[in-house]
């Protein structure tokens, strides 16, 4: 063996293809490999050659591979190939499954089957084996696969898949870690949190005391016919009633401010975190769940930090007071209360898991309605000219129908459970006034004690149920804590490396090394880019779409991090620049330009705030801004609407391209910024463009070629790959994919009379 | 639709051979693909020769209503992904090219079909799966209820975390245990 092919072997290992043989495969793969050969790959993988699901055992080595099928304890070899045979290495990508093939002189064989799971390591045995058999790739192996899927993070501690929304794995989730974190948002504001709680503490005793003033009331006076002592417990009575309702007031105005505070310090951060995050973090995610974790999630949080911590605990000391008042003043008519509680705890917790469940399907119910609002409101117009409204309204009431009858189904529990724990309560009533009643005539215990322990028994049972209904209600809002938290807990974009460049003047010259790039293991969307562009120059991008041109100028914005490779600005890695510096000196003019709320001027000036109105002004007119912007109601002044929707798309396009030339950027990426608007427009914006990349290094993304016969390079991608470099004139010489697009091109520009 | 609009729009395309769109209905429903002749070669590629004897080597199949099945149709793209055929129903293959090709359909296309469900470990809607299928045994992680499709309210697709995909053919038609299982995720 050559050694550059093993140095190339022993880059592509790592642990994912080296597993531990079982005993049956060592065995059996022990009478086949002798002892001199190297075991290079030894791989599980997860279907049988008949698409039955079961395991097969990759080995490759120095000279050949095999496969081995374990069977009751023993393995079966079932491929065997020696590698000087192989001629070819071929991947299959399909539907939920894949395979490898190797071919030789005279055929091909399958060597594995295997499912997506475990797909993503087969792309690094390909290039292992192409490397060990000295072949190098052929046509027809790039084919595009239907495989799909995405490389899913796993928990680290139980190997399940993470949900899509999380990056905690809620099977493992530590609630004691997560409720101190929570409260340690608290911790700012110590002092209003305690003393909220001392108050609650006060409020929980002057609930109760009114019981035993009542007590008092019976016993010593209305019980002897006592005129003279009425005034005390009245007096008492109207005391304790007015405290708890100052009381109440305090606290609860303290507990709402500790609540919207602890939420308003949350939001901020979660937002403030947001905007670093990379690009990669908002591409996972759609945007109304990121929306819903600043809005929605947080607001759950807001109840649970100010008042259900502090629920659970007033609670939890509520119950020992009344039952030490009880038993203190009849314990036998104390036990005989308490008979019904467990009952009433226990059918709470259970109801509240199945109320739980239901409503979980009452929720999808609802999204399923949404979804089919968000679909033909948006699409009324083509609703209405297929004339296909009476459909739509049968989809919508099908939807209601079904979100009708599932909420039915949380009916039906509320309904049976509410009236059975009233049930409870009032037996636990009658066990009192049966058993207490006779104690009081029997003269056992007084009548004050008696009207004494019906008072406590309600507020008794509260608290009973609503810890009962803790639980899930702790579950809630953790489970949106943990989506807080899983933001937050994102690390920032592509941090800036320590002693990173700040680079306060760059020239300009742009070099892709060797870069390879994929957003998902196993599907390279560039491989082997390389190319150098020098300061001032217009690189063309070209390519059909999916090639990857987009992906290229994002490399470039240090978006996301080349896997393999480097781009070098200046003959500098870029993630040795500081981001910041980086992207001051990159200006994007986007195919859809994104303006923001606010007037023309604000947006011209997006990325220097503190630009005057002579340098937007001359901005404008080198965009061809300048003539649209003066006629528009209140000229710069102007609002742009919610997205810009107030300005044409041309129009839009223009504004953009001011704000890329007040920005001065070295490098310039254009980004299919001509395509749909009119000829006219069109030339007014290539105009403003022209003007624009003068003296800088510019990537234009085309579709329409004839923009660019003055690049002084175009790059021809395909599936990754640079196909094609050259000029123009160069490349239309020369047989390829540029010259079959440009021709093409003024095919269809005939058609189309330009 | 009972007046069908002038179609002018139809010179715009490239195509050579330009068909009406009624003449195009009409021939996909009197397609008879008697005469394809469907193989794998010694390098294991999908061969195919029509009926006026044309033979094109390394062909993939693409099953066209692979969910709904409102038709039997199966595409073959040559290695640009152009179609070189659309079968209207392989049950007119003979017996040796209909074997062939549902052979190479059950890897272009595979959707293990769960039969029972030993349990699902739900925790907000991630899951964990662990089920029979006509495949054999299988535990899978679903990352989100999304990946739950519900059709007709009784055929449920599935797909997991790495993107393998499952369905259930009709959830009345499975034991208790497993019906209860599902609606919890449905």
């Amino acid at each position: 063996m050559e050694a550059g092919q093993m140095e190339e072997v022993e880059r592509l290992l790592s642990g994912e293809v080296q597993e531990t043989l079982p005993e049956a495969v060592e065995l059996e793969a022990q009478r086949l490999i002798e002892p001199e050969e190297r075991r290079i790959v030894t791989l599980s993988t997860d279907i049988a050659p008949d698409g039955t699901y079961a395991d097969r055992w990759l080995v490759v080595t120095d000279r050949r591979l095999a496969t081995f099928a374990p069977e009751d304890g023993k393995a079966r070899l079932e491929v065997e190939l020696a590698l000087s045979e192989v001629r070819g290495v071929r991947l299959r990508d399909f539907l939920g499954n894949g395979s490898l093939e190797a071919v030789t002189e005279t055929g091909a064989v399958e060597v594995v089957r295997f499912s997506r799971t475990i797909a993503p390591q087969m792309p690094r045995v390909q290039r292992i084996l192409r490397a060990l058999a000295k072949v190098s790739d052929s046509p027809g192996d790039h084919r595009r696969g239907k495989g799909g899927g995405g490389k899913a993070l796993r928990c680290e501690s139980c190997g399940r898949a993470l949900p899509r929304w999380s990056e905690v794995c809620p099977f493992c989730m530590k609630r004691g870690q997560l409720i101190a974190r929570l409260m340690s948002y608290v911790g700012p504001y110590k002092t209003i949190a305690i003393a909220g709680f001392l108050l609650s503490i006060v409020l929980t005793f002057l609930n109760l005391a009114p019981a035993l003033v009542t007590r008092y009331l019976f016993d010593r006076v209305i019980g002897p016919g006592d005129l003279s002592r009425l005034g005390i417990p009245v007096r008492w009575l109207l005391a304790i009633y007015l405290t708890r309702t100052v009381v109440g007031m305090v606290r609860g105005y303290m507990m709402e401010w500790l609540g919207g505070r602890v939420v308003l310090d949350m939001r901020v951060q979660l937002y403030d975190h947001m905007q670093m995050l990379s690009l990669g973090f908002f591409s996972r995610k759609q945007t109304g769940q990121i929306m819903s974790r600043v809005t929605n999630d947080i607001m759950r949080l807001q109840y649970f930090v100010a008042e259900g911590l502090q629920q659970i605990i007033i609670n939890l000391l509520t119950i020992p007071v009344i039952c030490v008042m009880m038993f203190a003043s009849d314990p036998k008519l104390a036990a005989l209360t308490l008979v019904p509680t467990p009952f009433m705890a226990l059918g709470t917790y259970m109801f509240g898991r199945m109320i739980h469940r239901v409503y979980q399907k009452v929720w999808r119910r609802y999204a399923g309605l949404n979804a089919v609002l968000a679909d033909a409101i948006p699409g009324i117009r083509v609703v209405k000219s297929f004339a296909q409204e009476e459909r739509e309204s049968a989809r919508f009431r099908d939807r209601s129908g079904s979100l009708f009858n599932q909420e039915l189904n949380a009916v039906k529990l509320w309904t049976t459970f509410f009236p059975a724990l009233g049930m409870m309560t009032a037996i636990g009533s009658l066990f009192i006034y049966w058993y207490g009643g006779r104690q009081v005539i029997e003269q056992q215990t007084t009548l004050g004690t008696l009207v004494m322990f019906t008072q406590l028994m309600w507020q008794f049972y509260m608290p009973v149920q609503m810890l009962g209904e803790m639980n899930h209600r702790v579950q809630h809002a953790l489970t949106a804590a943990e989506r807080v938290f899983e933001v937050l807990d994102t690390t920032p974009e592509i941090p800036d490396a320590p002693g990173s460049i700040k680079m306060e003047r760059m020239e300009g010259r742009v070099e892709f090394r060797n870069v390879h790039f994929s957003y998902e293991a196993g599907k390279p969307v560039l491989q082997d880019i390389s190319f150098v562009a020098e300061p001032g120059d217009v690189v063309g991008l070209v390519g059909p779409s999916g090639a990857g041109k987009s992906t290229l100028v994002h490399l470039l914005c240090r978006f996301y991090e080349v896997e393999e490779g480097q781009v070098l600005i200046d003959g500098h890695d870029v993630r040795e620049l500081s981001l910041k510096s980086l992207r001051q000196q990159i200006g994007v003019v986007l195919q859809e330009p994104f303006l923001f709320h606010g007037t023309v001027a604000d947006n011209i000036a997006y990325g220097v705030p503190t630009a005057k109105a002579p340098e937007i002004v001359a901005a404008a007119k080198a965009a061809n801004a300048h003539d649209f912007i003066v006629s528009l109601p209140h000229g710069y002044d102007t609002q742009v609407g919610e997205r810009g929707q107030l300005l044409s798309g041309g129009e839009r396009q223009r504004v953009a391209i001011a704000r890329a030339v007040l920005k001065n950027p070295r490098i310039l990426i254009l980004d299919e910024a001509t395509s749909s608007v009119d000829t006219e427009t069109e030339m007014l914006i290539q105009q403003a463009l022209d003007r624009l990349v003068r003296n800088r290094t510019t990537f234009a993304i085309a579709h329409r070629l004839s923009t660019l016969r003055k690049a002084s390079t175009i790059l021809v991608l395909e599936h990754g790959r640079l196909v094609q470099i050259g000029s123009h004139d160069e490349l239309l010489d020369v047989e390829g994919l540029y010259g079959r697009l440009c021709k093409l091109q003024s095919e269809l520009s005939k058609v189309r009379g330009v | 639709m009972e007046d069908s609009p002038e179609r002018t729009t139809e010179k715009a395309s490239p195509r050579p051979e330009e068909t009406s769109w009624e003449a195009e209905v009409e021939r996909l429903e009197i397609a008879d693909s008697r005469g394809v002749r469907i193989w794998r070669d010694a390098f294991r590629r999908l061969c195919l020769r029509l009926e006026d004897g044309t033979e094109h080597v390394d062909v993939r199949p693409a099953p066209v209503f692979p969910v709904s099945e409102a038709a039997e149709y199966v595409a073959f793209l040559d290695s640009e992904d152009k179609e070189v055929l659309l079968l209207r129903d392989m049950r007119w293959l003979e017996a040796e090219s209909r074997r062939c090709l549902e052979e190479e359909l059950g890897r272009v296309y595979f959707v293990p079909k769960i039969i029972s469900i030993y349990d699902i470990e739900d925790a907000h809607g991630a899951a964990r799966w662990e089920v029979e299928t006509d495949r054999g045994y299988r535990l899978f992680d679903v990352r989100d209820r999304e990946d739950v499709r519900v059709l007709e309210g009784r055929r449920v697709l599935l797909q997991d975390a790495d993107g393998n995909r499952y369905e259930i053919a009709d959830i009345t038609e499975m034991d208790e245990r497993s019906r209860r299982l599902v609606d919890g995720e449905i």
